[in-house]
């Protein structure tokens, strides 16, 4: 039922911030603030791989994932995970979706899909709902996975990640 | 019922705690260099430093005693116009900040103190909560204007004062005391437009308190007993609370001093006067039998004033009703003292007791009345009169006023004349009487095209209800061309014509009867009264309520499933349940089947009630929110579709109240959708329609929809409105309908919503000016570019 569902939506909204909270020992509910510069010297490595948002391309310098019986996460970030990341995105599907294509115009936002997306300047939380696009996350055993989110966020804005 | 999922929480939050650092105030950010890392640089944030503040005290508007309303606007440096608004370049940001409760309701600076977030729900007030932002619309004579409230960021651009608004929903403010005893207050906030805003401002706080004085209603500081009158006068009410069953009949008791001047309707002069109301049988005759001997006992009111109709019943007397104070509308019974025929400062409310009636039979009465008035330590009204007479001005059951009318006649600065004709017919919902002085008349069209005539339209929600034109917002029109007192059209908020006016319109038992005295703007005098018989008016007498704002309901749905029913109720005419979320408000009650029984349930024996408002985006739900009331719900075992609702929630501050006696829709039936074009309630079929995208400087396109009768609806709307989602003829001057020689507009004065959305092969079209115009498809369409 619908209102059952929407009832269950808050729950599972509960569930990723401390999924999240557990991987990276942040509050993604509150806009995050951008972190105070380090004075090291930058040192330049390839990244794993990359992203795009609003049309640019940016590095991913870590991804965590997480899964359980009900849902699957991922987290990437342009930092490492020994930095604060204060630009990063979290992309989640319910687990009984697993390899599925998901057409987020038709599917239940935070039930069947989750998308989180913050940087300094912008912030997509939980609860604001993607326009269009697909989103396909599947397992491949001991920590690897594949996934390609293509998304258009609430604001017109693309998102992708394939991986 | 207990949540399940109440521990479910407890242990994420947990997870939470543990898990990671509690997150402090919110730090402004900390540039200027851009932060390098291995090839990524992130965008450094600017943060607007507010240079002007003004504070605002509200106080506990939740009624709750658990935090106090605040709103904090900051401005950058502008200037301000002749009216005092900001003009641009720059920005404001407003707070609505739910902050600690000060029991003395007194604006202090230090109970700001604190970090907010955003409320969980519309209808937790948590203190160091802020509450969302929204819009609201004002209605304006011309004109409606829609602004920002709540917590909000906007920007003006150069020499403007319009603001361009984000409504905030998500992030943190932080206020802390400075060691020089200014307040810093500074956060990220992020709304609708999903950008963070970034803001400071430091300085102090001298706020307003705007907490409004409550008029008490009752102000008497000892006990009033041995309390004697000298005279009286009584009054037949009638059917006052509208059963429309003739099981009661509500008489009015006036108990005065004799300096008391008891010759009008109600009492003037100075002294004492005691106000009753006792309901007795139905065929009392109160000039022949008087009133009935016998003990009248106070019966309840609910907490939203009303009286449940199975306390309306013969031996009741009537509390008096709350906080209503304006001379022609008290009711109830009440203890007042006049001076100079206006209330002095003492005064009370009755609310419990009893009043003994000893009719002597011979028109002599001896009153007795052991009364308590409203107040937390109440106190006592006591006494016993006795009155060789208690006169029935006027004719009873007629009103009392100044001029008395027969039926169908009207008085214009109290020369009396006679309607010829008087018809009575529905327009839309609205039950309409129209009269002229002219004999003859045939029907209600042709009155119109008298010299003369009078017009009376009420919303259903009128019906049976004595109301003051100056201060009604249920809709109503009044038209008059009598000689002597001409009437263009008075409505809400279009009283401009008259100075004071009071009308009472009841349709029953197919008989309409309306009453209406008016006190025109040149001070002269309009009253009418007409009566006439017309079988088959439609009064639509279910009421959808939040916080009091009275709307018929027009659409109900019901949905069965896992031995649950669900009732959807909404004040829109809508005829598919999937458009619910585009209608502004909704009410829903999840309950048991074998609950819909017609019994009364409290609201925390069932699975849900809860309402959406869709304009304001405030949804509540009683499994999240604290609800209090009960509700009766009563399904027709012979027609599975038939539903009878009353329900009276409160959830904190807001009041839900729903009546609601006919068929619902099933919500789980797939309706066929009818490809059509309904014009003056005829529908034509549609032949074809074609998508214009030609570009214009404008930005707009257009959907053309060819019907059968040979010629085409034009619908223009904006590019980015092409994206299925409802919008109304506010948002755009370039969001219209045109068709048959005539534009459907805002700027024409026409309200209207058209949804447009497509794909590759499929258009869907829902549009109506909720008059004459209504558009529904859903098919192929060809593209024009």
């Amino acid at each position: 039922m619908k209102d059952l569902m929407k009832q269950s939506v808050k729950y599972i909204i509960i569930t990723i911030l401390a999924l999240v909270a557990l991987q990276a020992c942040e509050k993604p509910s509150v806009p995050q603030e951008p972190d105070t510069p380090q004075q090291e010297q930058p040192v330049v490595e390839p990244p794993i791989c990359t992203y795009e948002y609003d049309g640019k391309e940016y590095p991913v310098y870590s991804v965590a994932f997480t899964a359980d019986e009900t849902q699957i996460f991922v987290k990437i970030s342009p930092f490492k995970e020994d930095r604060p990341q204060t630009t990063y995105a979290v992309i989640g599907i319910n687990a009984s979706l697993e390899g599925i294509e998901i057409d987020v115009d038709k599917a239940w936002h935070n039930d069947d899909y989750y998308f989180i997306y913050e940087d300094p300047l912008m912030y997509y939380s939980q609860y604001r709902q993607l326009q269009s696009g697909k989103i396909m996350l599947k397992s491949l055993g001991e920590g690897d996975f594949q996934i390609l989110a293509d998304v258009v966020l609430p604001d017109g804005k693309t998102f992708r990640f394939e991986y | 019922m207990k949540n399940p999922f109440s521990l479910f929480i407890t242990i994420v939050s947990a997870i939470l705690c543990f898990a990671c650092e509690k997150p402090g105030q919110p730090h402004q950010p900390v540039g200027p260099q851009p932060k390098p890392d291995q090839g990524f640089v992130e965008a450094v944030p600017d943060t607007v430093t507010f240079t002007s503040a003004d504070f605002i005290y509200y106080g506990d508007i939740a009624g709750e005693s658990s935090s106090d309303d605040w709103v904090v606007k900051l401005y950058t440096d502008m200037e301000i116009d002749d009216f005092g608004n900001p003009i641009g370049p720059g920005t404001v940001t407003q707070l609505q900040l739910n902050a600690e409760f000060d029991e003395n309701q007194k604006a202090d600076p230090s109970k700001l103190k604190g970090l907010y977030r955003e409320m969980m729900n519309s209808g937790n007030f948590a203190p160091g909560t802020f509450v969302s932002g929204y819009m609201v619309r004002l209605d304006l004579p011309g004109q409606t204007v829609e602004m920002g409230d709540g917590t909000f960021y906007a920007d003006l651009s150069d020499s403007s004062t319009e603001m361009d608004y984000d409504l905030i929903d998500e992030g943190a403010v932080s206020i802390s005391l400075n060691d020089d005893g200014t307040y810093t207050i500074e956060g990220v906030l992020v709304g609708k437009k999903y950008t963070k805003r970034y803001f400071k401002w430091t300085g102090d706080i001298e706020p307003r308190n705007y907490v409004p004085e409550e008029t008490p209603n009752s102000t008497l500081k000892q006990d009033m007993t041995g309390l004697t009158f000298d005279q009286g006068q009584l009054q037949d009410k009638g059917d006052y609370f509208y059963r429309m069953d003739e099981t009661y009949r509500c008489l009015l008791i006036y108990l005065g001093d004799e300096s008391v001047d008891m010759s009008g309707s109600r009492p003037a002069g100075n002294g004492a006067v005691l106000r009753l109301e006792v309901l007795v049988p139905w065929e009392t005759d109160i000039v022949k039998d008087g009133i009935p001997s016998g003990t009248y006992k106070m019966t309840d009111r609910n907490l939203d004033t009303s009286i449940d109709k199975d306390n309306i019943v013969p031996g009741a007397a009537i509390p008096g009703l709350p906080n209503v104070f304006a001379a022609w509308k008290v009711a109830g019974a009440w203890y007042y003292e006049l001076e100079d025929g206006e209330w002095s400062q003492t005064y009370a409310r009755i609310d419990e007791g009893e009043i003994v009636i000893d009719n002597h039979g011979d028109g002599s009465y001896t009153i007795s009345y052991d009364l308590l008035d409203c107040q937390s330590v109440p106190k006592k009204i006591q006494g016993s009169t006795t009155l060789d007479e208690l006169p029935v001005p006027g004719k009873p059951g007629q009103g009392n006023q100044d001029v008395v009318l027969e039926a169908n006649t009207y008085a214009v600065d109290r020369e009396k004349a006679s309607f010829g004709s008087v018809e009575v017919s529905n327009l839309g919902e609205y039950i309409c009487i129209a009269a002229s002085p002219v004999e003859g008349v045939e029907n209600f069209d042709a009155i119109f095209e008298q010299d003369e005539y009078f017009y009376v339209a009420i919303s259903p929600l009128l019906n049976g209800k004595e109301f003051d034109l100056c201060t009604e917002k249920n809709l109503y029109t009044v038209m008059s061309t009598l000689d002597g007192a001409f009437l263009e059209s008075v409505a809400p908020g279009m009283t401009q014509e008259i100075k004071a006016g009071k009308c009472v319109f009841r349709y029953q038992n197919e008989k309409a009867q309306v009453e209406i005295d008016l006190t025109l703007a040149d001070g002269r005098r309009l009253a009418a009264r007409m009566e006439a018989e017309e079988a088959g008016i439609v009064v639509n007498e279910n009421i959808f309520a939040i916080g009091g704002d009275e709307k018929p309901v027009r659409t109900a749905f019901y949905l069965k499933e896992d031995g649950l029913t669900t009732l959807y109720l909404t004040p829109a005419g809508i005829q598919y349940f999937e458009d619910i979320p585009i209608t502004t408000y909704y009410a829903y009650i999840i309950l048991d089947d074998t609950q819909c029984n017609g019994r009364t349930l409290d609201v925390n024996d069932i699975v849900a009630v809860g309402y959406g408002d869709n304009f304001n985006e405030i949804y509540v739900d009683s499994r999240e929110v604290t609800a209090n009331g009960s509700l009766k719900v009563l399904s027709d075992p012979a027609n599975i579709a038939h539903y009878q609702v009353s329900a009276d929630i409160t959830f904190g501050g807001t009041t839900l109240k729903l009546r609601y006696d006919g068929d619902a829709i099933d919500a789980g039936t797939k309706e066929v959708v009818k490809n059509e074009v309904v014009y003056n309630g005829t529908s034509y079929g549609i032949t074809g329609v074609n998508l214009d995208l030609k570009p214009n400087p404008e930005g707009t396109c257009g959907v053309l929809i060819a019907t059968d009768r040979g010629d085409v609806v034009r619908i223009t709307l904006p590019l980015d409105f092409l994206d299925g989602n409802a919008h109304g003829f506010s948002q755009s001057p370039d969001l219209y309908m045109e068709y048959d020689g005539q534009m459907y507009s805002k700027a024409n004065g026409y309200s209207g919503t058209i949804t447009v959305g497509k794909d590759e092969s499929t258009i869907k079209v829902d549009a109506t000016n909720y008059d004459n115009l209504k558009i529904i498809y859903e098919g192929p369409y060809e593209t024009v570019s």
